[in-house]
């Protein structure tokens, strides 16, 4: 039996209630199997209505804190042409099966709706290949 | 008879209305190209907004998911600032030569959206130079 690592992600998608004001959310999710090094993130703002909330995030794996209170890039749903290609916010965590991705995200809701953060990461798993 | 050394299959997706789930259904990889060496998305949607909120349901070669539910298709694509040999996700090395390709897209219900609209998924398939 051989593997090999290959570049697979995950996809934690966080949904925030209707709220006008500050609301912070505890994001508390279990790596799955296989993956051996996380090298990167990424977090989107999730509304399907114009003037999405503001929002930070910041990541801990195993209660370690990696990434600081960072500002979270909204969807732009107004028609704005998006001039490069997203990009991975770049991190180099070594994880193995039964870790965790912990943090929080603290949003500021200016209009009444619920909406989802979703938050994407990039690593490296063991994939079986024959 | 000799191959081109790179090859771009292309797999389109036509969305017809808000929260639709579009099936590509089972593709099959060009026989004569032994990698899948890069995965591009672009859209043909003049406003734009399209592939905001465009995810995978399902991104599969030979049963094996290379991209989770949820994960958002707009990664895969470019801005107009985006150099030509930086538009392919180039972190991709899955096997070519008759592999199946599965692919299903979730329309993300983006406010003031036109259907239909439609998005390509193409793959770079390549042969080792000799």
């Amino acid at each position: 039996m051989s593997y090999e690592l290959k570049t697979r992600y995950i996809v934690i998608d966080v949904p925030i209630v209707a709220a006008i004001g500050l609301n912070i959310k505890q994001i508390n999710s279990k790596i799955p199997k296989n993956f051996v090094v996380i090298n990167g993130f990424m977090a989107i703002v999730r509304k399907i209505t114009p003037n999405p909330p503001d929002a930070s995030v910041s990541v801990t794996f195993n209660n370690r804190t990696i990434t600081p209170l960072t500002e979270i890039e909204a969807e732009k749903t107004d028609g704005t042409v998006r001039k490069r290609k997203l990009s991975f916010w770049p991190l180099n965590e070594q994880v193995q099966d039964g870790n965790t991705i912990g943090g929080f995200i603290e949003s500021d809701n200016k209009i009444l709706g619920a909406y989802n953060i979703k938050l994407i990461f990039r690593g490296k798993r063991m994939i079986k290949t024959d | 008879m000799v191959n081109r050394a790179i090859k771009y299959q292309r797999i389109p997706f036509v969305v017809g209305g808000a929260g639709q789930i579009i099936h590509s259904g089972a593709i099959t990889v060009d026989i004569n190209y032994k990698t899948v060496s890069g995965i591009l998305a672009l859209s043909k949607d003049a406003a734009r907004t399209a592939m905001n909120g465009l995810t995978f349901e399902k991104f599969e070669i030979n049963n094996q998911e290379i991209y989770p539910p949820g994960f958002d298709v707009e990664i895969l694509g470019f801005g107009r600032d985006t150099d030509v040999n930086d538009r392919f996700e180039k972190d991709v090395n899955e096997p070519g030569q008759n592999s199946t390709v599965d692919i299903k897209v979730k329309d993300g219900s983006i406010a003031a959206q036109v259907y239909p609209y439609t998005v390509f998924v193409y793959l770079k398939l390549s042969n080792p130079v000799q």
